[in-house]
């Protein structure tokens, strides 16, 4: 592998040749703040926070874009890359809906003015990534105080038309939701709209996400740095609910939750287990705990009994259950409704659960983490209040006062009766969504009779591998999509 | 001195929809020429003996340029023609086209001999239907009469995009996506395209090549300056006794170009500036005209030869008044793309509205200094760097017409 | 796919680009349809939210339909000094639309065009697209009445 010599920010390394400024920054333990980079996308240089001073050029480079050459002097953090990384972030925030936890109601960028512990709880600040955001963060860093502009608003409506909601005045353009929509999930929802100033990303003809090609996967939602699209139902139901007398409260709770939620209370990677989780919601209140891998084990048997009835019948049987991956099959691939399999979502599987042990109606039902097509299905279906991602828990958490490093670990409550399904195993166990690389394929057992399977780890792949169907190629038995 | 009509040697004299008219006065020669002229020793003899630079703003030597593209091993390869003359001011390329399609046409199937480029594309903008209309008629012709060889000429339209004329920005366009800049490197000339070598020049440059080959490489360098030889199409406009596009040699001053060609300020008016270059280029005083037009002459002086727009300015003009005509200029052709372009031209129009209806403050004037000092640092594209420039040349050289209208201070 | 359209997509794309196609398009329906543009994305093999991407950045191409008389004023430099606000006020006058409106009877509409480039001969504007300059305000009245664009 050929290597180069440069010198970021007074430290000579010894990088390989063709990496961009940010890899090797990022690959020797120096930070570079990004707004608009994302890992695994080509990146498109919009936000200009990664600017750097390179020397011999005219203007600062964009360290997300720019290639290292041998001899390249890099400076990272000198008072003009600072002064403009600021003037990049007072722009953004004056051309954005302000209403989080910050400085600017206050006056204040310490974050010791801000921190938690102070809090009121007036709700005055009620951005649903309020303590997540990724540009109040760097607001913060570089001490945007006072906005030098006047604080203007698109004039584009905010989306509630579908589980999925979308603030374009939250938006700072850096297109994650784009080309995670476009790129990775293939479905071709959103666009960008207009040019300049009043450029509106959101989907194709202006739509309304009700009225769009969007399928409900919500992975725009975990990409998005800012508040600009998130999920229906964040406004703090769970913890009215819970300490409501008239209503019970069941939720599931996914572990996938933990390494972002450790990220957004600055503890280190491994620090909280899953036993903490379940007792910070146990301190909310919340009545009925329930581990999602245990309504894996019940929804996984509900599959297997489809699968078993319709497979090995010559063509390749097409199984989803993620609600997101269904809605894009139904809508993209009708032609091939007849190789269809679906079953119930482990999310639908949790809610017929917790209603049956409830044993009454009124009982309001979450779920943490897991395929986050849950929140179109609850808004569908109306079965679910809420779909949480990690940053929802932290919000949660931090305004019920749970700290879950310091929970006593606690048990979910137990379904009995409850027996692992070894059918298809193989293929359940790896059927996870995925951003990049390419479809599995792998065999899979149920009872005597072994399977080809291949798994579409995003919408991406299985558009790709549904289309070539009937090619004359060799066809697996399985094709097992996820969204 | 006098006029010298190279690029405009047909302009008025013959019909531009005859393409016999082109060749009885000499059309096409140059390319029968250049046809048995050994590839690479053309490009050389552009490079190094007419010196020929780039007519569109930036000046880059032509004959490097098209090198690049020669000297790659790839099949295909094409030649673009910017004609998505946006520049305000600058009306030279539509002077050209509409008066001598042919010419471009000719200079492009030269430079596709040399480079070994099997496409040639022109792209001229949306609002220019009687240049597409003519071009397009043009290159059938050309077609037809079997000049073009195995090389496809096409005329393709812009729809209202100024950043378009952007060297990255058209390829982007004719690729079918947004015409917004790509990132840099690759250049064009090495992945442009469908990924492949494009070159990508101005309409002038290719309308001076066919007469570079006819009369010959050594007699064109020798015209104008040294660097940067030849004729420079200048577009006159605003407050001129004359406005027209004149094509006269490089080492001319602008004193002559304003006061010979453009006959001075109209109405016996005293001259206040004069805007070279179009709306993304700084003003010049009366006393700064004597400097030669050539691109490295003007810049040595501070300003910018640009596209060649000359914009003239009376006495009785406001320069509040013409920066915020720019301003809004940019904010509507902001691509979006990045944040300082698509947030701060908005910034810089609203405080020159607020300038012009009289409640900024020194603070305002401030402001807009720093957003200019970061977009030329932090802009993605030449666009948002030079969106500011404009502003900050006419703060300098005529504060009085911004602070006399300023908020009174505080006392 | 309606026929018609099909016919002016190819032809545009024959002589032309992705833009010319575009324009033609629009130039038959009026606007940009919806339909107009999903057929266009099939016919090029892109999905409709590409295509809508693309062309709804670029300034000669509109989403809605248009009013009857479309006026465009330069915006140019050039144009500014050579008196575009007084013909925009002659406009304004006439038809009872402000600039960036329509008028009351949505008849006219009334907006900038970015420098069109006729800068010798400014002030200059499009009305329905057809290019007049120079345009004098006085000239105004007349020019709308005869109805000639």
């Amino acid at each position: 592998m050929d290597t180069v010599k440069i010198t970021i920010d007074d430290r000579e390394l010894t990088v390989p040749a063709g990496t961009t400024i940010l890899r090797a920054a990022r690959d020797n333990g120096l930070r570079i703040p990004t707004l608009c980079f994302l890992e695994k996308i080509n990146p498109r240089a919009n936000c200009r926070m990664c600017v750097v001073e390179v020397e011999g050029a005219r203007t600062f480079q964009h360290a997300c874009a720019t290639r290292v050459k041998d001899g390249m002097v890099v400076h990272t953090n000198t008072q003009a890359v600072r002064d403009s990384r600021k003037m990049t972030l007072e722009l953004l925030l004056s051309h954005h809906a302000v209403d989080c936890h910050h400085c600017l109601r206050i006056g204040s960028s310490k974050c010791a003015d801000l921190d938690p512990r102070f809090c009121e709880m007036c709700f005055f600040c009620d951005c649903v990534k309020d303590g997540v955001c990724e540009l109040q963060a760097l607001a913060r860093e570089y001490e945007v105080d006072v906005l030098p502009y006047p604080q203007k608003f698109t004039g584009f409506p905010i989306d509630e038309s579908s589980a999925i909601v979308r603030d374009p005045n939250k938006c700072i353009k850096c297109k994650h939701c784009l080309d995670i929509c476009n790129d990775v999930q293939a479905v071709h929802n959103l666009c960008a709209s207009g040019r300049g100033a009043e450029v509106l990303i959101g989907p194709a003809f202006r739509k309304s996400m009700a009225q769009s090609e969007c399928v409900g996967c919500g992975r725009c939602v975990e990409v998005c740095p800012t508040g600009a699209i998130t999920f229906k139902g964040y406004r703090d139901e769970l913890s009215y609910y819970a300490q409501d007398y008239g209503t019970r409260t069941a939720i599931q709770i996914s572990g996938d939750v933990l390494p972002r939620l450790e990220k957004d209370f600055k503890l280190a990677p491994g620090s909280l287990n899953y036993g903490q989780l379940v007792s910070g919601f146990r301190k909310i209140g919340v009545d009925y705990i329930y581990d999602r891998a245990d309504m894996e084990v019940i929804a996984r048997t509900g599959a297997a009994d489809r699968l078993d009835a319709r497979i090995g019948s010559g063509t390749p049987v097409i199984f989803a259950w993620d609600f997101g991956a269904v809605t894009f099959l139904k809508k993209r691939f009708a032609q091939y409704s007849d190789r269809f399999v679906f079953s119930d979502s482990v999310t639908s599987v949790f809610c017929a659960a917790a209603d049956a042990e409830a044993k009454e109606t009124g009982i309001k039902k979450f779920e943490v983490g897991g395929s986050c097509s849950g929140a179109a299905e609850g808004n569908a279906t109306g079965e679910l209040e809420c779909h949480f991602d990690a940053d929802m828990v932290y919000r949660t958490f931090i305004r019920a006062g749970v700290a879950p490093a310091r929970q006593r670990p606690m048990e979910a409550d137990k379904i009995p009766g409850l027996t692992k399904e070894t059918r298809y195993a193989e293929l359940f166990e790896s059927a996870v969504w995925s951003m990049d690389g390419s479809c599995t394929a792998l065999e899979t057992k149920s009872g005597e009779k072994t399977y080809r399977a291949v798994i579409a780890h995003n919408l991406g792949q299985a558009d790709k591998l549904i289309r070539s169907l009937d090619s004359g190629a060799e066809e697996p038995d399985i094709i097992f999509v996820c969204a | 001195m006098e006029e010298v009509r190279l690029v405009l040697r047909n302009a008025g004299k013959i019909d531009p929809n005859s393409i016999e008219e082109y060749i009885a006065a000499g059309g096409y020669e140059a390319l029968k020429k250049s046809r048995t002229m050994d590839r690479g020793e053309l490009i050389k003899t552009l490079e190094e003996t007419s010196r020929l630079r780039g007519r569109g703003g930036a000046a880059f030597p032509t004959g490097k340029k098209w090198s690049t593209a020669y000297n790659s091993k790839e099949e295909e390869k094409y030649l673009v023609c910017n004609a998505d003359e946006g520049e305000p001011g600058t009306y030279k390329d539509r002077t050209i086209m509409e008066n001598d399609p042919h010419t471009v046409i000719e200079g492009m199937l030269i430079g596709a001999y040399a480079t070994g480029a099997k496409n040639c594309i022109i792209y001229v903008r949306g609002e220019y239907e009687q240049s597409i209309r003519l071009l397009r008629r043009a290159a059938k012709q050309a077609k037809e009469k079997g000049l073009c060889g195995d090389v496809d000429v096409r005329v393709v339209s812009g729809a209202g995009a100024y950043v378009c004329g952007e060297g990255t920005a058209i390829v982007n366009s004719l690729d079918g996506v947004r015409g917004e800049p790509r990132l840099k490197p690759p250049s064009m000339a090495v992945h442009g395209l469908h990924q492949k070598p494009t070159i990508v020049n101005n309409v002038e440059t290719f309308a001076a090549v066919p007469v570079i080959v006819e009369k010959g490489a050594e007699w064109y360098g020798k015209i104008g300056s040294e660097k940067y030889p030849g004729t420079k199409l200048m577009c006159i406009s605003g407050d001129a006794v004359n406005k027209a596009c004149i094509e006269v040699p490089t080492d001319i001053t602008l004193r002559e170009v304003v006061e010979k060609f453009g006959g001075g300020v109209a109405g016996g008016k005293k001259l206040k500036a004069v805007q070279l270059g179009g709306s993304s280029c700084g003003f010049m005083k009366p006393e700064q005209l004597d400097t030669a037009i050539d691109f490295d002459s003007m810049r040595a002086a501070g300003a910018s030869l640009g596209s060649g727009a000359v914009f003239v300015i009376s006495e009785d003009r406001d320069m509040a008044d013409i920066v915020r005509q720019i301003a809004h200029f940019f904010a509507h052709e902001s691509c979006g793309k990045c944040t300082p372009c698509r947030e701060g031209t908005m910034r810089l129009a609203e405080i020159a509205d607020k300038i012009c209806c009289g409640g900024a403050m020194r603070t305002d004037l401030e402001l807009a200094a720093r957003l200019d000092g970061y977009m030329k640092k932090s802009c993605f594209c030449p666009l948002g760097q030079s969106a500011a420039t404009a502003f900050m040349s006419a703060l300098k050289l005529f504060p009085e017409d911004f602070e006399m209208k300023l908020q009174k201070e505080a006392q | 796919m309606n026929k018609k359209d099909c016919a002016i997509i190819k032809k545009a794309l024959r002589d032309g680009g992705l833009l010319d196609a575009l324009l033609a398009l629009q130039s038959e329906h009026g606007f940009l349809t919806e339909e107009a543009i999903r057929e266009l994305a099939e016919y090029i093999g892109e999905s409709p939210s590409q295509l809508y991407d693309t062309a709804s950045f670029y300034g000669m191409l509109r989403f809605e339909k248009p009013c009857p008389v479309e006026i465009k004023v330069c915006h140019g430099t050039a144009c500014h000094s050579a008196g575009a606000e007084k013909l925009i006020k002659a406009i304004e006058d006439a038809t009872g639309a402000v600039m960036g409106g329509v008028s009351g009877d949505g008849r006219y509409s009334l907006s900038y065009v970015e420098c069109l480039g006729q800068c010798q001969n400014a002030p200059s504007m499009l009305i329905n697209g057809k290019l007049f300059c120079p345009a004098a305000p006085d000239d105004i009245p007349e020019l709308l009445k005869g109805g000639d664009f």
